[in-house]
């Protein structure tokens, strides 16, 4: 759960990145939220990986989730253009963030068992002759 | 020679990203390719943009290419798990980057 929101987190910071650098095209001092939000997504992408999430999951949301965000949000505030060629990309996207998600649950799932079978089997013959 | 820098971009950029991911358990050494990886990879994708590639196109491939062999390579390095649903996703990801970049049409 924590790591969820620590990639919530790098997503929230990589996307106010993005949007502060079309800002400072017009007004350099953004530049400084852009050089800020970047340090903090990696920071949080690191800590992401270190609560235990795989990179591959990890970045493929991140990459994904920030694309989509950024096109939503410049529309909103830039009023740059969302043409249903963009909409389409972002619907493709969303299935595809899920499609990792749930794969990667059910591949931890499967692993986790596949370790609980495997220490079940060595573990009682030990337990009995402790006993 | 746009295609050229982007290709060194995009590799430059998975280097940092798999040196972050092996920084985490591993020695701190790994945070040096993580820092001149990313700096490297920055200063490929203004030179790709300078030598004419589209933003659009340039960050929808950057995005798409990296994406994958991220995941690819993790599996490798990490032994991480990937599944066939979890490749799906990915090529799915992969797509819906390329139509939001290339629909922009910036």
């Amino acid at each position: 759960m924590t790591s969820w929101l620590l990639l919530a987190g790098a997503i929230a910071s990589e996307v106010t990145a993005s949007l502060s650098l079309k800002a400072a095209l017009e007004h350099p001092v953004w530049y400084a939220l852009v050089v800020a939000g970047y340090l903090a997504a990696f920071l949080f992408l690191s800590l992401v990986l270190r609560a235990g999430m795989s990179l591959g999951v990890a970045y493929g949301i991140w990459g994904a989730l920030g694309v989509a965000l950024t096109a939503v949000l410049a529309a909103a505030i830039f009023g740059e253009p969302l043409t249903p060629l963009m909409m389409l990309g972002i619907l493709v996207i969303i299935g595809g963030v899920l499609c990792v998600e749930l794969g990667s649950q059910r591949a931890l799932a499967a692993r986790r068992a596949a370790q609980t079978a495997a220490s079940e089997a060595e573990a009682p013959p030990s337990e009995t002759g402790a006993l | 020679m746009a295609w050229l820098l982007l290709a060194g971009a995009i590799l430059t950029e998975v280097t940092a990203t798999l040196s972050l991911r092996a920084s985490v358990h591993g020695s701190k050494l790994w945070y040096v390719p993580v820092a001149a990886g990313y700096l490297a990879a920055f200063a490929l994708l203004s030179l790709a943009l300078g030598a004419g590639l589209p933003l659009g196109v340039a960050y929808g491939i950057w995005a798409a290419v990296g994406v994958a062999l991220t995941a690819v390579l993790s599996r490798v390095f990490f032994t991480e798990p990937f599944t066939r649903l979890m490749a799906g996703g990915i090529a799915l990801i992969m797509l819906g980057v390329l139509l939001v970049e290339l629909g922009s049409g910036h």
